[in-house]
């Protein structure tokens, strides 16, 4: 009876601790969209190297990652195709999957791992030695200073890299195609093009398809950005504490990318 | 200026503050003693509403701190300055650019006019050579001196120093013990300093208190504290393994 009290006990508390951990998230968030419109002016200088750090960094990882998905695609779903006869509508295929779903979860997943890590280490640290204290002495807001300007940073460059990612993705497909599956470059680009304008839906210049995964690559930005800023603001302990944080933020990051990835294709295609 | 009643804290069921009175006057520099990890830098962190006590009272200049609003607490901070330990620099900062920090966040004086107060800061601690360099590539003494320069170049009317010569040796914490000398003498300004350094304590204190089991005790001017037959600082000051070494002698 006592361990089933303490069983019972143990899960209050974790699930009370998971609670006060998203809502300081949420509020995390809250605050940092608060002082965008008073502070950003002033950061300009930090956000600009926030930029660069979460635009040009894992560019490279994500010009590779973007053609290689594409190329295995091809790979994979145009030996199926070719079983029926089918191997021309491989264009279509990469560019529903690649720009509705494929591209913004590799890029955000990517960013999470090398950016989302890094910011939650950094943050961590900055905590863990005080750093955040002596901000707050200054009446310096830790979030304005340190959270927002990577938000901003990573909610611009997050569709950015998804867009890159994916057009190699679809340059990728395409050789393989080409090579593999003996489609020609002029039909594979012909009903590549068409998939994306099959939708009536616009957003500007821009068809569902590719808006859609623009849209959900921000909300992924703004997702990784903020659980990885918010872990780090978490931290205690010293080192320790600061590798609890990475993990508890990437961990936290992948599930939350699913999760939210799935319902914001729910709204967009039920 | 500075006044705690009673106050108390627990971390995860370890009461760390067990009913902390404190009172500190204008221009006073207090000096607490005491062992590592009995309560010191919490204490401090109270005052500055980084902490929120679990019961009693932080007053600073009338405002009741963990009550505060937002531009009340501002204004606490803007009175009372911390020294950390660490010194805290913003490590992405250069030396200059975090020194300047305070003035620039406060955004109330022209670029000029913080480059002016930031070099005259930076030249009273002797840092100006090293103000471009980032704080990496700095000693921990300058380091230390980066960080008080950036508390004075605030101009508070308090400062609170957090082991103010905690890793440095001997000759860089006389050099930094002399400094806060010059820093309380010229500006007439509050401290309130927590040490474990006998000889920092007794060349800037105008009273000394010794922080046991969460609680102050003693709180006199150096030479009584010297002098004191409690058991407790008697064991403190000839350094005494354990305190009950103290209580027995």
């Amino acid at each position: 009876m006592a361990t089933l009290k303490q069983t019972i006990e143990d899960q209050g508390r974790a699930i009370r601790l998971i609670v006060a951990e998203a809502g300081f998230t949420v509020s995390v968030l809250g605050r940092a969209l608060r002082c965008i419109g008073p502070d950003l002016r002033h950061r300009w200088r930090f956000l600009v190297d926030q930029l660069v750090t979460c635009g040009v960094s894992p560019l490279p990882v994500v010009c590779v990652v973007g053609l290689f998905t594409g190329m295995l695609l091809a790979l994979q779903v145009g030996i199926e195709l070719a079983k029926v006869g089918q191997s021309e509508a491989i264009a279509n295929m990469i560019g529903v999957i690649l720009f509705r779903e494929m591209g913004p979860f590799m890029t955000a997943m990517i960013l999470t791992a090398s950016v989302g890590s890094a910011m939650a280490a950094e943050i961590g640290t900055m905590r863990v030695s005080e750093e955040v204290d002596a901000l707050e002495c200054m009446s310096i807001d830790p979030v304005s200073f340190l959270v927002m300007p990577r938000i901003v940073a990573m909610a611009v460059m997050t569709p950015v890299l998804t867009f890159l990612g994916n057009v190699l993705g679809c340059i990728g497909g395409g050789i393989v195609a080409n090579t593999q599956l003996n489609v020609s470059p002029s039909v594979y680009v012909r009903n590549l093009l068409t998939s994306l304008e099959s939708t009536p839906e616009q957003f500007g210049p821009l068809p569902e398809e590719v808006y859609t995964g623009l849209v959900k690559a921000f909300i992924f930005g703004i997702l990784v950005s903020t659980i990885s800023c918010a872990s780090g603001m978490h931290a205690t302990g010293g080192a320790i504490g600061v590798g609890r944080a990475v993990r508890t933020a990437v961990v936290r990051c992948f599930l939350m990318l699913i999760i939210i990835g799935y319902y914001i294709s729910w709204m967009f295609f039920k | 200026m500075i006044e705690l009643k009673g106050v108390c804290k627990a971390f995860n069921g370890h009461q760390v503050l067990r009913g902390v009175d404190l009172e500190l006057g204008e221009g006073e520099t207090l000096v607490v003693l005491g062992r590592s990890g009995t309560g010191k830098s919490v204490t401090l962190k109270h005052i500055v509403g980084l902490l929120k006590p679990d019961k009693g009272t932080v007053r600073v200049d009338g405002i009741d701190v963990p009550t505060a609003t937002a531009a009340q607490l501002a204004q606490v901070r803007r009175d009372v300055a911390y020294l950390f330990q660490t010194g805290a620099l913003v490590n992405w900062l250069s030396v200059r650019d975090n020194v300047s920090l305070p003035l620039v966040e406060k955004r109330e004086l022209p670029p000029g006019a913080i480059r002016e107060l930031v070099d005259e800061s930076l030249q009273s601690l002797s840092m100006l050579e090293a103000a471009e360099r980032m704080p990496a590539e700095i000693s921990g003494g300058m380091k230390k001196r980066a960080a008080l320069a950036r508390v004075l170049v605030a101009q508070p009317k308090a400062i609170l120093y957090d082991e103010p010569t905690a890793g440095l040796d001997p000759i860089m914490a006389r050099t930094v013990g002399k400094l806060i000398r010059e820093v309380q003498s010229s500006g007439k300004r509050t401290a309130l300093v927590v040490t474990h350094d006998l000889e920092l304590a007794f060349a800037v204190a105008t009273r000394i208190g010794l922080h046991h089991m969460g609680q102050l005790i003693e709180l006199a001017p150096p030479d009584e504290f010297r002098r004191s037959r409690h058991p407790i600082i008697r064991a403190f000051l000839d350094g005494k393994d354990d305190i009950e070494e103290g209580l027995t002698s």
